[in-house]
């Protein structure tokens, strides 16, 4: 049996030690300081847990790591996070027409919403919502418009760019006649009126033509009746569309974007050759003042001076990340820009999303089954809706109304569906350092027993989510107003604590009345860091020669051999093997070192012989 | 002798044509600085009980990681700049999206010459306007009036200046909200600041009235005083 007490082992050899200078002490801190956002420290305890709070999520989804105090990682179903200080939900969808025909684009005329896009049976190009319900609209021949390009409202009339037809008008009692020069004014793609002047582009061509006349009577759809077309560049891309942006005419093709000048010669402004697509300037929009457009599957700002990437961050925080691309159906209103975007996923979903020109957030979840396509959108100032068009197994077009006078979403919430917030990687600032909570504070309001939160969590590499407080259906609740603790994060029936590199929170949205919404404010996580904990030690080693502890160790090294065996292992760039007087074995490396002479002995076998006592501290690794 | 002069009627002053500029005297000799730790004895007045360690402001917690606020802060090492003007940097490029819009220079740096030396901290010039951090000396009278006249000369260039404070800049909140109104970005109406550490006094406003009738007192005596100092170097 091993007798311990006197000796240690370091670097594989043993020594004799003075016993009681023997010390071992902690080397790591009990608990430092995490790193949290500037504001947490209003919710501080004073006491031994530091408190983590979150309180706005206006810097939207995509922040996989907790660094920025308004950034999340992602919402499911219909949460807005638009708002300072609170998340909530989002104003549900409404079906208002099915017929079987494709809906490309939204626009208001005279006082009404009017839809173009493809036909059905019976079905007119043009469509227009009034008296709450969808009808018709005919052409001058009183017959069904076939497929319209596009609408382009004024006061007067609504021009009706019919595709490979003769371009018509409306009036506002919707009776429709021809317009243009003459029958060579037929398949128009585009029309916007700019410079006193309407520009008009012909369907998969790059020639624009233009008029100034408001009924459109001299514009011309062909060179024979018009030698001042414009030809926007060569090589065969056709004009997809055009913006007038600070006073001037830029055109877009899929090898960039032009600018139609006062000479009415175009010219390239942003060069997209080498990523020529069709994918390219699907739609564009002017958020405060500055052109937002997709390059295949990012998204660009261009302000008239620089270039600069908005394309959302991904949605997930685990391989294979989810992202967005196929960016379409861009509208501008109240100051945020509206968009669809199609997930990469092999069953994808097609989300809408809004950016305020600082965060990304989720606003609704129109395709989910990885078929389909959200076709056309559009803003209807007079119903203040956001219409928008899912043509998958059927055609649907749908609505999500704005509320007047207020910024926030209209009293009409999802009483079913899943709808989460997901928190970004909660790390406190030291990503490898555990830390331990052992309950989480949420503040909200608008609260009762079947309008209600409900909380979640999800540890380090964990897939599954877990109910906070174990799996009751009832302790992760949180239906009153104010700020409830959750206690006991495992279970319900005993005080504990949950241990964790990063954590995710989430927190569910239900309500079963659909004029009331959840409405969260806060949420506080209570942790202490709690880093691995080191020893070190400290003891004197006694340098004689012959000395003897015990009857099973003896040291025959004269003192000489010694102190070159500790010089060795002070020396060491790897870690040496320790054993201390418990006879426990650790790795450490020699701190400190430090030889203090006895007496002196003559010499030994060859060694000058001090009696040396050498203090030695050693840490561990 | 000092030469004793009547205040500046800086209002007269922020008008275009030959005019005398607001100088700022500087201190004529440099306080020597001694850092307050060195005469600190750490040992003498942390001692902790050899068996137990407890302090009246809790446990003894190291403060290991980043500050706060530098964490917000774009390194120094790549734009130099005080604390809260890299915040501030940092918040424009990776927020607003708006590295290459506007051009940075410290204040501490002097002036800029394509202004003729005007201080203009974060430079829009496409955009035509400035962004000034407001720090502690902006709010010293002298100070205040050089900003006005300051800002009279770059709006009569065709820019304006937009002035950030630091209680402002400090709190995530509080820089979100004005931003979203500096650069027109959608922002709800009635935004709150309830997360806010930097309100300010409750009562402060009902003594608005008293503070701006001292402060004109002092103003009278402060320029008195600068013109003792700048005539008495």
């Amino acid at each position: 049996m091993a007798e311990y007490g006197g000796w240690v082992k370091l670097n594989g050899k043993d020594y004799i030690i003075d016993i009681s200078s023997y010390k071992s002490q902690d080397l790591v801190d009990f608990s430092p300081r995490g790193t949290v956002a500037g504001q947490s420290i209003i919710v501080s305890e004073l006491g031994l847990y530091q408190v983590m709070l979150q309180s706005d999520w206006r810097h939207g989804f995509g922040f996989q790591f907790y660094e920025d105090a308004l950034g999340y990682l992602q919402t499911d179903g219909q949460v807005d996070t638009r708002h300072p200080n609170i998340a909530m939900l989002m104003t549900q969808p409404t079906s208002t027409d099915t017929v079987a025909a494709t809906k490309e684009g939204f626009t208001v005329f005279d006082g009404r919403v009017y839809s173009w896009g493809s036909t059905g049976t019976s079905i007119s190009g043009v469509r227009t919502f009034a008296n709450s319900t969808w009808d018709d609209i005919g052409d001058s021949d009183a017959a069904d418009y076939g497929i319209v390009n596009y609408l382009l409202p004024t006061t007067t009339y609504m021009f009706v760019a019919v595709d490979g037809a003769r371009l018509q008008k409306l009036d506002t009692a919707d009776a429709a006649t021809v317009a243009g020069l003459s029958a060579n004014s037929t398949d128009y793609k585009w029309l916007i009126i700019h410079n006193g002047n309407i520009y008009a582009g012909k369907d998969a061509s790059n020639i624009v033509y233009y008029d100034s006349n408001t009924d459109l009577s001299q514009l011309a759809g062909d060179p024979a009746d018009d030698t001042n077309e414009i030809t926007v560049g060569q090589g065969g891309y056709p004009v997809l569309g055009a913006m007038s942006f600070m006073g001037r005419l830029f055109v877009f093709r899929a090898d960039g974007m032009w600018e139609i000048g006062e000479d009415n010669i175009a010219r390239m402004i942003l060069d997209y050759r080498n990523e020529a697509s069709s994918d390219n300037f699907r739609s564009w929009a002017n958020l405060n003042s500055q052109i937002i457009y997709p390059i295949r599957d990012k998204l660009y700002s261009w302000n008239g001076v620089r270039v600069v990437e908005v394309t959302p961050q991904a949605l997930t925080d685990t391989f294979p990340y989810t992202t967005y691309g196929l960016f379409d159906n861009f509208v501008v209103f109240q100051g945020r820009l509206y968009l669809t975007a199609r997930t990469n996923e092999t069953t994808y979903e097609e989300h809408i999303l809004c950016y305020d020109g600082v965060g990304w957030h989720k606003m609704a979840e129109p395709l989910a089954t990885g078929a389909g396509s959200v076709t056309g959108m559009g803003y209807d100032s007079v119903n203040n809706r956001l219409w928008y068009h899912v043509s998958d197994t059927e055609n649907t077009t749908w609505y999500i109304p704005f509320q007047d006078r207020s910024d926030y979403p209209s009293a009409d919430f999802p009483t079913s569906g899943a709808h989460s917030l997901i928190t970004s990687r909660l790390d406190m600032g030291f990503r490898r350092v555990k830390k331990s909570t052992p309950s989480v504070l949420v503040g909200a309001t608008n609260l009762n027993a079947t309008r209600y939160l409900r909380l979640y969590y999800r540890l380090d590499d964990a897939s599954t989510w877990t109910p906070w407080g174990g799996n009751d259906s009832v302790s992760n609740i949180i239906d009153s107003d104010g700020v409830t603790e959750l206690f006991n994060p495992l279970d319900e029936s005993y005080t504990n604590s949950i241990e964790y590199n990063h954590m995710l929170l989430r927190t569910d949205f239900v309500t079963d009345t659909a004029a009331n919404s959840p409405i969260l404010e806060d949420l506080m996580v209570r942790f202490l860091m709690r880093p691995d904990t080191n020893y070190g030690h400290s003891f004197a080693i006694v340098g004689a020669e012959g000395a003897q502890f015990g009857t099973a160790h003896y040291d025959d090294r004269t003192v000489a051999q010694i102190l070159t065996d500790l010089r060795i292992a002070r020396e060491s760039k790897t870690p040496v093997d320790f054993t201390d007087p418990f006879g426990i074995e650790h790795k450490v490396y020699i701190s400190s070192y430090n030889e203090n002479a006895i007496e002196y002995h003559g010499e030994t076998r060859g060694d000058v012989n001090i009696e040396t006592r050498i203090l030695v501290n050693v840490v561990e690794v | 002798m000092p030469v004793f002069k009547r205040a500046w009627p800086t209002e007269r002053l922020i008008k275009p044509g030959l005019r005398t500029r607001i100088f700022i005297p500087q201190r004529p000799e440099r306080v020597v600085q001694i850092s307050a730790g060195d005469a600190i004895r750490e040992d003498a007045i942390t001692k902790d009980t050899y068996w137990f360690t407890l302090h009246r402001k809790g446990v003894r917690r190291q403060k290991v990681g980043v500050d706060p606020l530098e964490a917000r802060a774009v390194p120094e090492a790549q734009v130099k700049g005080y604390l809260h003007e890299r915040i501030l940097y940092r918040f424009l490029t990776e927020k607003l999206r708006l590295s290459g819009v506007f051009t940075f220079q410290s204040s501490f740096e002097g002036g800029r010459s394509e202004l003729g030396g005007m201080v203009a901290d974060f430079l829009f010039f496409n955009w035509k306007f400035v962004i000034n951090v407001k720090g502690p000396t902006h709010y010293m009278f002298l100070q205040s009036k050089k900003d006005e006249e300051q800002e009279g000369i770059l709006a009569e260039m065709g820019f304006t200046v937009f002035y950030v404070d630091l209680p402002t800049i400090e709190s995530e909140y509080r820089l979100e909200e004005w931003a979203r109104r500096v650069f027109n970005l959608a922002s709800s109406r009635g935004a709150g600041l309830k997360s806010d550490t930097s309100v300010d006094s409750p009562d402060s406003g009902n003594q608005q009235a008293l503070i701006d009738a001292i402060s004109d007192e002092l103003a009278d005596v402060d320029t008195y005083l600068d013109y003792v100092i700048a005539y008495s170097v």
